[in-house]
């Protein structure tokens, strides 16, 4: 069987939503002359950048039926500990391993407490949202930490070539993370034991293993965000992030990753953070004041939710239909 | 007019989905207070019948006439008005609620449309229960009774009501079968009260049972209807596959060779108690008894799933240490779980990734796969078992049981198992592919693959099996070979030897 190149694939797989974004675009062109140019566009990438590489990581923790609402938590924690290690006199590098450490450290307790306790995704990250969020305060006292470090500095800020480093980082970590996915047995282990958990078990899947990496993935992706956020923001906020996997949640569905877990790929998760992106910033562009731009993203992955449901669990809800449909089986018999 | 003395008569019925013709001059006469058996291999048409008298989908042509007037039934509420009532496949009754608040589910009886009923409830639904004979008590909680004391739940509450027609979707699927027998002794209550019903089960046996009449079609066209008495079991196999099918069941002649596989003392809390036995090489060894026996818990601790509180297990007399489904594999023991949705299929990925899920190991060397071998895999697999798919790439949920079973087997195949373990291998399958399996069976045992059969269709453990181990209650009650393997002696061995009836 012939296997189609890589352009043809992704524009199949992915297309209602790339249609969208174009359409997206050409709505800002005309509406606003800012919209369509290369600083904008540059802007735009530097924006999206750190909610498409905490996106990929809530994609990963989706797909194995999960979610992950500590992200927001961990990128302060992480990104004020590499700060703090700093100025404390620990060279840079070491900061960093730390920031990424903590964020590992928080996606295995996410994992062990999913997989091997048996917490419900929600209430296991809800824990950790807030324990984690207590540990960034903690550990600056609740104020901002300034430094002064250009190498860190140019983590959030600094360029190559005319690319934002951000918007490098994010094409990496999409590059890698779209590899394992599609490429490695562990990817097709996920998409097992997401699409279902019993059935991987009796193909000699290890579920446990497979659902912890995913949260160590997306605790050490949180890690690389925080960092990048703290480096723009010049300091170490314990205020930062907060409500963040709200947008990471929006664009991995809004690019197909299914909320029922073992469907989705990070390439269709870069398109959702660019819709969320474009119409931010056009939003911005256009004057249109915050609340309405809250409310239409909110539309926007209403929208995308409910093309979630009926594309994939067309099976599931009209079997579920039936059951209501059912003589006897409650008040579903008067549909 | 209809005819008076029938209930239902459909005539000429056509119904199509986009690209397929699910009926074709489909015809069906039901009297009142008769036992009517719907037979079909899946995909002939059987549900989309139900689902038109059901009101979930409206007939494309042809006339439905009930008691004489001609109906037309375009939503579930016209054929509950009728008198319609049908219990699906899948039981859908609330675990945490009683018998009486399930019967009453969305009905409830309530004083001015906000306070309930509760008593007023309890003793209708014992009046209900009662009449039919149904010995449950209306405030049992429903997760507490076993499948079938759920499944007669289901069938009162199916009959609380003004219910001339009930139609059964296989209601015998999980039953056992003293299960069985009292479900059977229910339907025979309906027909003295002149309730008409229309029976579905893959199982040709209970239809000689309780069945007055049978229907068969395929393919979405009526073929015939039949008396029961004036049939065989060989003509009804015959219509439903469409052609002469010569022996369900192959000639095992596998050479059994010597001990492959020896199990000791096997102990797991309550449910299985120090069980031993040994499987030999290229030997098909049957494992039968009623739900709840231990013969699935004994598989699961072999297959790695769970761990034995005691026991041992050696393969080819060396102490194999299983601890997890990984190590089971390596040892060479694959094992085709008892229900295939839940368990055995990734249901929303394709034929060509279900087959491969298990030995990604041999795909994937160093990185990336390896996607000559894959290729190699999937093809040969596809081909030998003949799995009828569109496409290598098929979603697995689109294939008929049939198919997917053999996907399963695929699946568990590729890992070149030299213990193959069956849970239920023909469960919900039709008769055609139902022969299929037995012959890759067959076939299997032959090339000297040690076969375990988990099975509670007797005579597929007849048949099929050089020996047969029984469980009763969590123990081993006896293993007969050859001769002795008789419906009889099962039956004895399984109810643990005395033969009374008392549950």
């Amino acid at each position: 069987m012939k296997r189609s190149n890589f352009f043809t694939r992704y524009f199949k797989e992915n297309g209602g939503i790339i249609i969208a974004l174009i359409l997206l675009c050409i709505f800002f062109t005309i509406n606003s002359d800012a919209f369509l140019t290369r600083d904008n566009i540059i802007n735009v990438l530097r924006q999206i950048s750190m909610n498409g590489i905490i996106a990929v990581g809530l994609t990963y923790t989706l797909l194995v039926v999960g979610v992950d609402l500590s992200i927001g938590s961990v990128i302060s924690a992480s990104g004020c500990l590499a700060v703090l290690l700093l100025v404390k006199g620990v060279p840079l590098p070491f900061c960093f391993a730390a920031a990424l450490i903590l964020g590992m450290a928080v996606g295995v307790c996410n994992g062990s407490m999913i997989s091997v306790i048996g917490i419900p995704p929600y209430i296991a990250t809800l824990t950790t949202q807030t324990i984690v969020r207590g540990v960034a305060y903690a550990i600056t006292g609740g104020y901002p930490t300034m430094f002064d470090n250009d190498t860190f500095y140019s983590m959030g800020n600094g360029y190559i070539g005319i690319i934002p480093i951000p918007v490098i980082i994010m094409f990496a970590v999409l590059f890698a993370a779209s590899f394992v996915l599609n490429k490695t047995r562990h990817g097709r282990n996920m998409y097992a034991v997401g699409g279902n958990k019993e059935a991987a078990l009796f193909s000699g899947i290890n579920n446990k293993k497979v659902i912890i990496i995913s949260y160590v993935v997306s605790g050490c992706l949180a890690a690389v965000t925080g960092i990048i956020m703290m480096a723009r923001l010049s300091s170490g906020q314990p205020t930062a992030g907060e409500g963040m996997e709200s947008d990471a949640v929006a664009a991995a569905v809004i690019g197909g990753t299914s909320m029922a877990g073992g469907i989705g790929k990070v390439g269709g998760t870069l398109i959702g953070a660019l819709i969320i992106g474009v119409l931010n910033n056009g939003l911005n562009l256009m004057g249109v004041k915050f609340y309405w731009q809250y409310i239409a993203k909110g539309l926007v992955l209403g929208l995308a939710l409910f093309i979630d449901i009926m594309k994939n669990n067309r099976e599931i809800s009209v079997k579920k239909m039936f059951e209501k449909l059912k003589p006897n089986a409650g008040v579903g018999g008067s549909v | 007019m209809g005819d008076q003395s029938l209930i239902l008569e459909m005539k000429d019925i056509r119904k199509v989905f986009p690209g397929v013709v699910a009926l074709d001059h489909m015809q069906l006469q039901i009297g009142a207070g008769e036992v009517h058996a719907l037979l079909g291999e899946n995909g002939a048409g059987k549900s989309t019948l139900i689902k038109i008298l059901a009101g979930i989908h409206r007939e494309d042509g042809g006339e439905i006439w009930f008691e004489g007037r001609q109906a037309h039934i375009e939503s579930i509420m016209d054929s509950r008005k009728l008198g319609i009532s049908v219990v699906h496949q899948e039981l859908s009754l609330c675990d945490n609620m009683t018998v009486a608040e399930n019967i009453f589910l969305g009905k409830e009886l309530t004083v001015k449309g906000f306070l309930c009923r509760d008593d007023e409830m309890i003793r209708q639904a014992k009046k209900i229960l009662d009449h039919f004979n149904i010995s449950i008590d209306p405030r049992a909680r429903i997760g507490e009774l076993s499948i079938a004391q759920q499944q007669m739940v289901e069938i009162a509450r199916a009959m609380s009501g003004e219910v001339k027609l009930l139609i059964l979707d296989e209601p015998t699927g999980t039953l056992t079968n003293r299960e069985v027998d009292k479900l059977f002794d229910l339907i025979e209550t309906l027909k003295k009260n002149k309730v008409a019903v229309i029976y579905i089960s893959h199982r040709l046996e209970e239809l000689f049972r309780i069945a007055d009449k049978v229907t068969v079609l395929r393919d979405g066209v009526y073929i015939k209807t039949l008396d029961i008495k004036d049939t065989t079991y060989g003509e009804l196999v015959n219509l439903l596959v469409g052609r002469e099918m010569k022996a369900m069941y192959p000639a095992v002649d596998n050479q059994v060779g010597g001990e492959l596989m020896r199990v000791s003392h096997l102990t797991r809390g309550r449910a299985v108690k120090d069980c031993s036995f040994v499987l030999n090489k290229g030997e098909i060894l049957g494992f039968y008894g009623l739900v709840g026996s231990g013969r699935t818990e004994i598989m699961r601790m072999l297959y790695g799933i769970d761990r034995p509180d005691r026991g041992e297990i050696f393969i080819s007399r060396k102490k194999a240490d299983i601890r997890n489904v990984e190590s089971a594999l390596s040892l060479g023991i694959s094992m085709v779980p008892e229900n295939r949705k839940e368990q055995g299929l990734i249901l929303i990925q394709g034929v060509d990734y279900n087959i491969t899920i298990s030995v990604l190991k041999k795909i994937y060397g160093r990185l990336t796969a390896d996607i000559k071998i894959e290729d190699e895999i999937i093809d040969r697999y596809i081909r030998d078992l003949s799995i009828k798919t569109p496409s290598r790439s098929q979603m697995v949920k689109f294939l008929s049981g049939g198919n997917q079973q053999k996907v399963v087997l695929s699946k568990n195949l590729a890992t070149n198992p030299k213990i193959l373990i069956l849970d239920e291998p023909t469960r919900g399958i039709d008769v055609g592919a139902k022969k299929e399996i037995y012959d890759i069976i067959a076939d299997l045992a032959k090339k000297g693959v040690s076969i375990i059969m988990v099975s509670s269709e007797m005579p597929e453990i007849i048949h099929m099996c050089n020996r047969v181990v029984v469980m009763h209650e969590g123990s081993i009650s006896g293993v007969l070979s050859g001769k002795d393997i008789n419906e009889q002696a099962i039956i004895r061995k399984a109810m643990g030897e005395e033969a009374d009836e008392a549950v």
